[in-house]
């Protein structure tokens, strides 16, 4: 009987399929060619009326036998009953000459029900929201400030929600076990508490995420979305700091242990913009290329352009070409090279740039005046270069820029609290690191 | 002479008529001969136009990633031997307690080890340890220097492997397996992105502390990729690479020339054979022409300024880990995708005072720990920390017990080969600051937590550099290989 029931997914398939082929054949003759369409129906419909009685009896027996809730299959089981009966009343009202003018009443009436229950019976299986929600997605939890975030509500209810509510939720309690409340998560399921205050080892609810993926009861099942290791590192924290369901962060005392697990601090490339843009003309990168640029895109199937002027010596017609791909060029590294004031006029027209590495060139003060126009640039290098903190000043316009690096310039430490003022944003580099001689660098222990 | 060279020539011709070859040219020969006569009015000349296309295709030329990447170039710091984790990082108070005492049978048994045989003693920590820096990473003595910058860097602590001798294990950190044949990480990188220097190779290799890594030249093989994309071994005492120098009286103009002469007949082979090997070799001649010129200068350190060495710890003319570290900064600089390094010497067993846990290995990490800090500083002032991703690790752990050699004590305090749990370090390209990932037990023996596999670490690797590891393959004896095999998983956790 059980096994009935279990086939019930199914066997779901086989009325719809059948049943949306009857609708089909009561509204095609509208037009000539398909008429003699309509002497089929009713031993479709007799068939459809079988298949969807079979799969009631199996849903019933399902529902005997697992653990859903009533209230949420209620609808789905009364959608499906009212399905059965209006394919058993239409069956036989289709043979009846004088009931004709309702036919397609009862096509109509057919359709919605298998729509309905469809829509249902899937919420059942696959989960709330399931069909329109992106459930995918892991909680982005680096957007959540921690220093006033709450430990449940904001961290670990999050988790909960787009990793177990699926199967442990309103919907559906699998095992009995519902994860969606603090007095459903407190209960348990039909194997007991899931949950142990400050105790982890003793929390089946982590427990079971650490047993190996091909366990039986490892959770989230295989063949769902994982919990990814620092949700499972938050979860155990909550849980040893004694899962409580009210305090913050603070008042946990685990802001300290939760911002290593979260930290979101590093040193990373500057950005590309999101999207495409217009593919540049191949002959201007061609004519680059030949110059010795390299020119490449930013990635497989991206039109942005970073461009590396490492080897070339025409430096005057590669800036002019350049100048061709401002669209395009996002990253740019001219350092090295005796660029100088001038070539900063075609720099200030590459609006699109968000990198900018013009280190050891001959440019001085008067190229920065001309820079506030790249509004997108996140890197800039000026490193070893004639520039000084005056000069340095004129890029306060830009306000993405996030990493300045002016090591080996004319700027002085003493001016860096001047500049960090000026750039409340950006990480002024200004470099001359020190690794001190000390003595045990050089003895040799024997 | 001549007739040694001219048997030489039969034998590799020989040798090109494989059996397959033969059967092959049996088979389809046949129906060649009958094809000929019906297309005979087809044109000839039109096979060398294919290849003439194919000789223009430089197999270095660079090449966008599959996304857009977080870090443009690798330096790859290699200490062969293994060093211990638990005289470095992974600070365990409670091992102090249990020193000197038998180790207990549940850590024996059913595992393997190198040398240790029978019941060994524990060993505490060698080092004493302090927290450093805002993210409060232990760090022992052993490392003065590096513990202030642990602010920039990210600790994998819960590595660990299946292979607990030398080579294998540093084959399958660099191959992706621990038997020989596979292509390295930097020859899997060079493959996808080529070199952005024209004049230089795409991925360097540079050794110190006596020999090669046990792995051999293997750990920077091209595998079964074209051998263009192999490691190039560049030494950093005399000539960075061996005849370097045009021979005295050859001008540059005539080297040229010679050159191009031996890629004519090179190309012509290659149409008559069809072997890739051959555009590799054109490849290379054209490259060593333009590495002529550029390395001996990249290759250079003498020119950096005073307190540039003073900072490295650098002394220039000799074979040391610190020049290497600074030629690599140089190198990465200069476009340079990939430089591993590997210093040999790590492998503290105890069994004479160089390979102590108390002697020799403090002297091995005073060699490097100035060094790799200068570098990850130097990095960043320079602006180069954001597009490169500095590794450093050995290729397993160590025991916590001491090791007794076949079942007896060692002269000196030293550990055991150990796959179960080693820590690797990682900065720059895009990961995490001052972060640790990963757990082991109390007495560091196992990985508990963020357990992570050298597979993990090439896949993460590739992800910075703009790869899914899954998705950067070769075609080989019928299917597609990968630098992670089966293998491996993007370690999100410690991404920024």
């Amino acid at each position: 009987m059980e096994f009935i029931g279990r086939l019930h997914p199914l066997l779901v398939h086989l009325p719809i399929g059948i049943l949306l082929l009857v609708v089909l054949f009561e509204w095609l003759p509208f037009r000539k060619p398909y008429k003699s369409l309509r002497r089929s129906i009713r031993i479709i419909l007799w068939l459809g009326f079988f298949a969807a009685l079979t799969s009631m009896v199996s849903g019933l027996l399902l529902k005997e036998n697992s653990d859903y809730e009533w209230q949420s299959v209620k609808l789905h089981q009364f959608a499906g009953i009212a399905l059965t009966l209006i394919t058993g009343v239409y069956a036989w009202a289709r043979g009846q000459k004088q009931f004709k003018r309702i036919y397609k009443f009862l096509s109509v009436l057919m359709l919605v029900l298998i729509i309905a229950t469809g829509h249902l019976g899937g919420t059942l299986t696959h989960g709330e929201g399931f069909l329109f929600e992106d459930n995918s997605e892991d909680v982005d939890l680096a957007q959540v400030n921690l220093q006033q975030a709450h430990f449940y509500n904001d961290l670990v209810k999050p988790i909960l929600d787009s990793k177990c509510y699926a199967c442990h939720g309103s919907g559906k309690q699998k095992g009995k076990l519902r994860l969606d409340a603090p007095e459903h998560i407190l209960k348990g399921g039909k194997g007991g508490v899931v949950l142990v205050a400050g105790k982890v080892d003793e929390s089946e609810m982590i427990n079971r995420t650490l047993l190996p993926l091909d366990d039986d009861d490892h959770m989230p099942p295989k063949e769902k979305a994982q919990l990814t290791p620092t949700e499972i590192e938050i979860l155990k924290l909550w849980i040893s700091s004694g899962a409580d369901f009210n305090k913050s962060v603070i008042e946990s005392n685990q802001l300290t242990a939760l911002q290593k697990i979260i930290s979101t601090k590093a040193t990373s490339m500057a950005e590309v913009p999101e999207g495409n843009t217009d593919a540049a003309d191949q002959k201007i990168i061609q004519s680059l290329s030949r110059l010795g640029a390299v020119v490449l895109p930013v990635a497989d199937g991206s039109n942005y352009l970073s461009v590396n002027l490492v080897n070339v010596t025409a430096i005057d017609s590669s800036f002019d070409l350049l100048v061709k791909l401002k669209q395009q060029l996002v990253w740019l590294k001219a350092g090295d090279l005796p660029v100088d004031d001038s070539h900063l006029n075609q720099v200030a027209q590459l609006t699109q740039l968000t990198k900018l590495s013009l280190e050891r060139t001959a440019i001085t003060d008067v190229a920065l005046t001309t820079l506030n126009s790249l509004k997108q640039l996140q890197y800039l290098n000026l490193n070893q270069t004639k520039v000084t903190a005056t000069g340095i000043k004129f890029l306060r316009e830009l306000k993405d820029l996030h990493s300045l690096y002016i090591y080996g310039t004319e700027v002085k430490a003493t001016d860096l609290a001047d500049l960090q003022q000026v750039f409340p944003n950006t990480k002024v580099e200004i470099g001359n690191y020190v690794v001190p001689t000390l003595e045990t660098d050089t003895t040799i222990l024997k | 002479m001549n007739e040694k060279i001219i048997q030489e020539l039969q034998r590799k011709q020989l040798e090109e008529t494989t059996r397959r070859h033969f059967l092959r040219e049996c088979i389809a020969g046949m129906g060649g001969l009958a094809l000929a006569s019906v297309f005979g009015s087809c044109n000839p000349y039109e096979k060398q136009d294919k290849y003439a296309a194919l000789f223009s295709t430089n197999p270095l030329a660079p090449k966008a990633p599959q996304f857009i990447p977080k870090a443009k170039s690798v330096i790859y710091l290699h200490m062969a031997g293994a060093p211990s984790q638990l005289e470095l990082f992974d600070y365990k108070p409670a091992l102090h307690k249990l020193d000197g005492q038998d180790c207990p049978q549940s850590l024996l048994e059913g595992k393997k080890f190198a040398f240790i045989r029978g019941v060994p003693k524990m060993l505490g920590p060698q080092a004493s340890f302090k927290q450093y820096g805002q993210s409060g990473a232990w760090v022992s003595e052993n490392l003065p220097h590096f513990s202030s910058i642990v602010d920039e860097v990210t600790f994998l602590k819960a590595m660990q492997t299946d292979q607990f001798n030398h080579g294998p294990a540093q084959l399958l950190m660099h191959t992706g397996s621990a038997r020989l044949g596979r292509p390295s990480m930097g020859s899997w990188v060079t493959y996808g992105l080529g070199s952005e220097n024209q004049n230089l190779p795409g991925f360097v290799v540079l050794t110190s502390g006596g020999t090669n890594p046990d792995a051999g030249k293997s750990v920077w093989g091209s595998g079964f990729l074209p051998s263009v994309y192999q490691g190039v071994q560049c030494r950093s005492e005399g000539d960075p690479v061996l005849f370097i120098k045009d021979p005295e009286h050859i001008t540059r103009p005539l080297r040229k020339a010679s050159i191009d002469a031996i890629n004519e007949v090179n190309k012509i082979h290659y149409v008559e054979k069809g072997d890739p090997e051959i555009l590799s070799r054109i490849a290379q001649y054209e490259m060593a022409y333009r590495m002529q010129i550029s390395v001996p200068e990249v290759m250079n350190i003498n020119d950096e300024p005073k307190y540039i060495h003073e900072m490295y710890g650098t002394k220039p003319g000799k074979v040391s880990l610190a020049n290497n570290i600074l030629l690599a900064r140089k190198l990465v600089e200069k476009g340079v995708r990939f430089v591993q390094i590997f210093d040999w010497g790590w492998d503290s067993h105890g069994t004479d005072s160089n390979l102590a846990i108390d002697v020799g290995f403090v002297n091995k990490c005073r060699t490097v720990d100035k060094a790799m800090t200068a570098l990850v500083l130097d990095l960043k002032q320079r602006g180069l920390l954001d597009e490169t991703l500095v590794v450093w690790g050995g290729e397993f752990g160590r025991t916590p017990m001491a090791e007794n050699r076949e079942g007896k004590k060692n002269p000196f305090k030293g550990r055991d080969h150990h796959t179960e749990a080693f820590t690797i370090w990682m900065a720059g390209g895009g990961i995490k600051k001052g972060f640790t990932y990963g757990e082991t037990d109390e007495i560091g023996y196992s990985a508990i937590n963020g357990k992570t596999t050298p597979f993990d670490l090439q896949a993460t690797i590739l992800h910075q550099l703009g790869f899914d590891h899954e998705k950067l393959t070769y075609e080989f004896q019928g299917r597609p290989f990968r630098l992670t095999d089966v293998h491996g998983k993007v370690i999100h956790e410690i991404l920024g």
